[in-house]
Parts: structure tokens; C-alpha cells; sequence
């Protein structure tokens, strides 16, 4: 088997095990999602939506942003997102892992560090998921200065990511 | 005795026909001193000194920037030069630890080039604040 779809297998098992069928939902930029519980939005104009918990002493924020219709194939757009890493002050690429959404998008997830210029002298983590809905690219960033482990808040709303009709 | 209009009509006519026998005159002397050479005679004009201008074909071409210049007789060897200008000559062809300044360049160069990759594709991606997005401080 390959690690590909090992992965989205665990991906699409964290997704059954949330339930999240009868969640409301939420459209940005005609992609339908379930936003994170009890987490706080605000919405940063045109198609870009981030969510902080309350208690935030992890520094954590997710954030989405359904990007322009790109040009080229699927492929090639996911290969600029990982180019586009490299904007990111002292990025180091973790990790990178193409994965398959519940709903069957496909994507790639990153695992980045960097030193944000907005918070100078301090390391964060990123797990930013891109997935292709039609001729649009999703971006879920889990941004966090203490990230935790599971990654459960990201993986719930990649997990919910549905293209709308 | 005479009107004024006839007068001044009989001066008109005299100013007018001097006019003409000057002009005519005129050409009659540039005529006499055509410069134009005979037919069939070469074209050679009698200069003062030195030519200064080579003869057609006499010109040398671009040098070849990886051939060493032909020997000159007014060359200055660099054992003719004082220490000072001897110093000066050897200082100009050290290159000791330009490899390290040619690498510095390089990795400089590279380094900016994928910046501008990187910014070039968040760019079309409208991602352009990926560094900032998301980021609690």
C-alpha cells in the first residue's frame, strides 16, 4: 500500500469519527465546510476566513483562504503552493504528503516551520492543506506557536471541505 | 518739365536693369572658378603633414580579449616600475579568495531568485500574506 493512501484512509477515519454530517455548514468562496467548535471567527475579507480558540495559549489559529481560479493543471498549481513556501521568513519544509479529503479532493499537506516577521525571534509551526476544488485551490493553515500534536481542528475541517454546487 | 510718376517709374527701371547686370556678372565669375576637377583625373587633394586617418583596409578589428596583446617596444616592464607601482601591479592580479567572493555572489543570487519565485507564486495563488496570515504573536 502505498503512503498515500494510507494517509487518506486515517484522514477519512478522523473525519467519520467526528460526525460531522449534521453540523452546519458554512460556504467561502463556494466551498462548503464545518468551522472549527467554540472557536472564534472573523473574517478577513473577500474569501479568506481564520478561527482562534478562546483560550489561546497555544497561539493557535486556522485559517482559510480559497484562492483564484488557477491555470495549469492540478498538479502544477499544488507544485507552486509548495514554491510559495519559501515566502515564509526561515521556512523549513517538514514534511509534505499528498492526501485525499473525505469528500475525494485531492491535495497536498505541508509541515513548515518559520520565524513570522510579525512575532521576530520566535519559531511556529504551520500545517498548511491545499486541496483542488474544481478550478480553485482551498488553503487550510493550522498556524500555531505551540502546536498541538493531533493536528484534530485541522483535520476536522479538511475533513468537512465540500466543493459547492 | 517732367512729372514725379514718370521719374520715379525711369528711376525703377534703372535700378532694376542694374540689378540684372550684377547678377549676370556674378554667375559669369563663379563659372570661371569651378573647382570641379576634369573628367577622368584622380581625386587627390594636397595635404599639409602626416596622414592621420589609415588607408582603407589597414584597420586592426576587435582585439580577442583571450589572447595576449602583441609584444610593443613601448611597453614599460613591470621590473622598470617603482615598488610602489610594482605593489600596485601585483595587487591587480592576485585573485586569491576570489572564489570565495564568486560564491558569495552566487549563493546571494540564487537566494534572491527563489524569493522572487516564491513571491511570484503566492502571487498567483493569492496567497501574497502567507508569511503573516494566521500568525498570533
Amino acid at each position: 500500500m502505498s503512503p498515500r493512501f494510507l494517509f487518506a484512509v486515517a484522514l477519512s477515519m478522523i473525519g467519520c469519527g467526528a460526525s460531522q454530517d449534521d453540523a452546519p455548514r458554512i460556504t467561502i468562496g463556494g466551498v462548503e465546510l464545518v468551522a472549527p467548535t467554540d472557536w472564534q471567527a472573523s473574517d478577513l475579507g473577500g474569501t479568506v476566513r481564520q478561527w482562534t480558540p478562546p483560550d489561546n495559549g497555544r497561539k493557535e489559529s486556522l485559517t482559510v483562504i480559497v484562492g483564484p481560479t488557477f491555470l495549469g493543471t492540478s498538479e502544477h498549481a499544488l507544485d507552486r503552493v509548495r514554491v510559495a513556501q519559501g515566502v515564509l521568513h526561515d521556512e523549513h519544509m517538514v514534511a509534505s504528503t499528498p492526501l485525499v479529503t473525505r469528500a475525494g479532493l485531492v491535495g497536498t499537506w505541508f509541515d513548515v516551520t518559520f520565524a513570522p516577521d510579525s512575532a521576530p525571534g520566535r519559531l511556529y509551526h504551520r500545517s498548511h492543506v491545499v486541496v483542488v476544488a474544481g478550478d480553485h485551490l482551498v488553503h487550510v493553515l493550522y498556524t500555531a506557536l505551540d502546536p498541538e500534536p493531533s493536528r484534530a481542528v485541522l483535520r476536522g475541517v479538511v475533513n468537512s471541505l465540500q466543493q459547492g454546487g | 518739365m517732367r512729372s514725379p510718376v514718370l521719374k520715379r517709374a525711369l528711376l525703377s527701371a534703372a535700378f532694376v536693369v542694374v540689378l540684372v547686370l550684377i547678377i549676370v556678372g556674378s554667375r559669369r565669375s563663379a563659372d570661371a572658378d569651378d573647382p570641379s576637377p576634369p573628367a577622368g583625373d584622380p581625386l587627390v587633394e594636397p595635404i599639409t603633414g602626416e596622414v592621420v586617418m589609415p588607408e582603407p583596409g589597414a584597420e586592426t578589428g576587435p582585439l580577442n580579449p583571450f589572447q595576449a596583446p602583441a609584444h610593443d617596444s613601448r611597453d614599460v616592464p613591470v621590473e622598470a616600475l617603482s615598488p610602489d607601482e610594482q605593489a600596485y601591479v601585483a595587487a591587480g592580479v592576485d585573485v586569491d579568495g576570489w572564489s570565495d567572493i564568486h560564491a558569495g555572489f552566487a549563493s546571494a543570487t540564487a537566494q534572491a531568485a527563489a524569493e522572487a519565485a516564491a513571491q511570484a507564486a503566492a502571487h498567483e495563488l493569492g496567497i501574497d500574506g502567507l508569511g503573516d496570515v494566521g500568525v498570533v504573536p
